[in-house]
């Protein structure tokens, strides 16, 4: 017969393996929670901020872009944007390269969407 | 000996007189001793004295001013650390290298695609280029980031993105240029890959930091080139080594003609006499990402000044080794 009491310490060990086993979004910092509307880019070669600023610039130029923060001691770049503002990975690789730079992937698209 | 044993000794022979050719030449010994770190001042913030990526540095009337790229201004320090003032870049401008001179201030704003002229009280007296809008056509920039100025008053301009170095007068009018506008050049002389600085000694010769091509270019005072360095046949290869490069972001002339250079990605500065023979680097080593000397200005008593980027601070260095304790 099932005794749910003899059941209850096992259950903060299920909660922690079952929330381990659950994908977990990562931001490039290292925090767990994605920045609303925005896009989180790690891009190639964003070591100094000659480069940097240029990719900044890039992004300003597109409708719906709020500002972009550029960390270059991560290689990452936040790129804020209007609610409702979507952008392809095409359109961002674009971008991207326009800039001069390699995008290495999208780590977080707006809404919480995964890539 | 068999005909195969003969060809190897032969070549390795010729080897080794190549090597020997080749050694002080692409891997020169330092002859001088490196600077030693004598003070630093900074840290990460916006209140004074404080900085978010500092860019560049300059000195001048006893003054040491640091383009704060991500605070939107340049600060003003005396000698030794002391904030004094601070100049506003409008339109949260990025100044990345700068020029003093006659108590004047040079800034190029790489986010509005200006030249900034400031006069000693700190007000904005005049704008070169068309702020916030980039342009490639004479007198225009797109994304500047060094400005010198001559001994006649010329104005000379790294243009990053159009790829080229503009010489313009006192008044702003376009005069000519180096490069070719908005075209990349990795191994040719009087080609450039992001010019990122440019120095112009007391004769009017004008050096350029080629930013990624690695190298260093110099022309005569009337525009003829004259040579470059940094690398094997300075063509674009980049490298560790003495005299080598791995992104220059920065030069400066010293009180006695020598050539400085922020060999930002290498984290040190390179030491050069005009002729561009290697004489010593020094620098704050770095690990992890993010690089430490991005800017070097020299004062007239040859106390050498530079910009650590990743630590948002300025480093004071004097030459020759630490003085015993």
């Amino acid at each position: 017969m099932f005794r749910f009491k003899s059941w209850m310490p096992l259950f903060p060990a299920l909660l922690l393996i079952t929330a381990l086993a659950l994908p977990m979004p990562v931001r490039a910092d290292g925090s767990n929670a994605y920045p609303m509307n925005s896009y989180v880019l790690q891009v190639n070669g964003l070591a100094c901020p000659y480069c940097a600023y240029g990719l900044e610039k890039q992004f300003a130029r597109q409708h719906g872009v709020i500002k972009t923060d550029i960390d270059i001691v991560k290689g990452v770049a936040v790129v804020h944007v209007r609610p409702g503002t979507r952008f392809t990975d095409a359109q961002l690789k674009g971008f991207v390269y326009d800039a001069g730079f390699a995008l290495r992937r999208v780590v977080h698209r707006p809404g919480g969407g995964r890539p | 000996m068999s005909r195969a044993g003969r060809v190897g000794w032969i070549g390795a022979g010729v080897l080794i007189v190549l090597g020997a050719a080749i050694k002080p030449v692409w891997f020169p010994a330092p002859v001088e001793p490196p600077y030693h770190l004598v003070k630093t001042w900074g840290g990460e913030g916006t209140a004074p004295g404080r900085f978010r990526n500092p860019i560049g540095i300059a000195y001048g009337n006893g003054r040491v001013y640091v383009a704060d790229s991500l605070n939107h201004r340049i600060q003003v320090f005396d000698p030794d650390g002391r904030f004094i003032r601070r100049i506003a870049v409008p339109d949260q401008g990025r100044p990345m290298n700068i020029a003093v001179r006659d108590g004047k201030v040079y800034v190029a704003d790489y986010w509005n695609d200006d030249v900034l002229i400031f006069g000693a009280d700190g007000a904005l007296e005049r704008t070169l280029g068309t702020p916030g809008k980039a342009g490639s056509a004479p007198g225009r920039f797109n994304s500047p980031t060094g400005v010198a100025v001559g001994p006649k008053g010329d104005l000379y301009v790294a243009g990053f993105h159009n790829q080229r170095v503009q010489k313009l007068g006192p008044d702003g009018r376009f005069i000519r240029q180096w490069g070719h506008t908005g075209e990349k050049g990795y191994v040719e002389a009087g080609w450039f890959n992001y010019p990122i600085d440019v120095a112009v000694a007391p004769d009017g010769t004008l050096y350029v930091a080629g930013g990624y091509n690695d190298r260093i270019q110099v022309f005569g005072p009337d525009g003829r080139f004259l040579r470059k360095w940094g690398g094997p046949f300075a063509a674009n290869v980049s490298g560790p080594f003495n005299g080598w490069f791995r992104t220059p972001t920065c030069v400066a002339i010293g009180p006695r003609g020598n050539v400085f250079v922020a060999d930002e990605e290498n984290d040190r500065i390179q030491k050069f006499t005009p002729q561009g023979r290697f004489l010593t680097a020094f620098g704050t080593p770095h690990r992890g990402p993010g690089y430490t000397e991005i800017a070097v200005t020299v004062a007239p008593d040859g106390t050498v000044y530079t910009v650590n980027l990743i630590g948002n601070r300025v480093e004071v260095w004097r030459p020759g080794p630490a003085p015993a304790r």
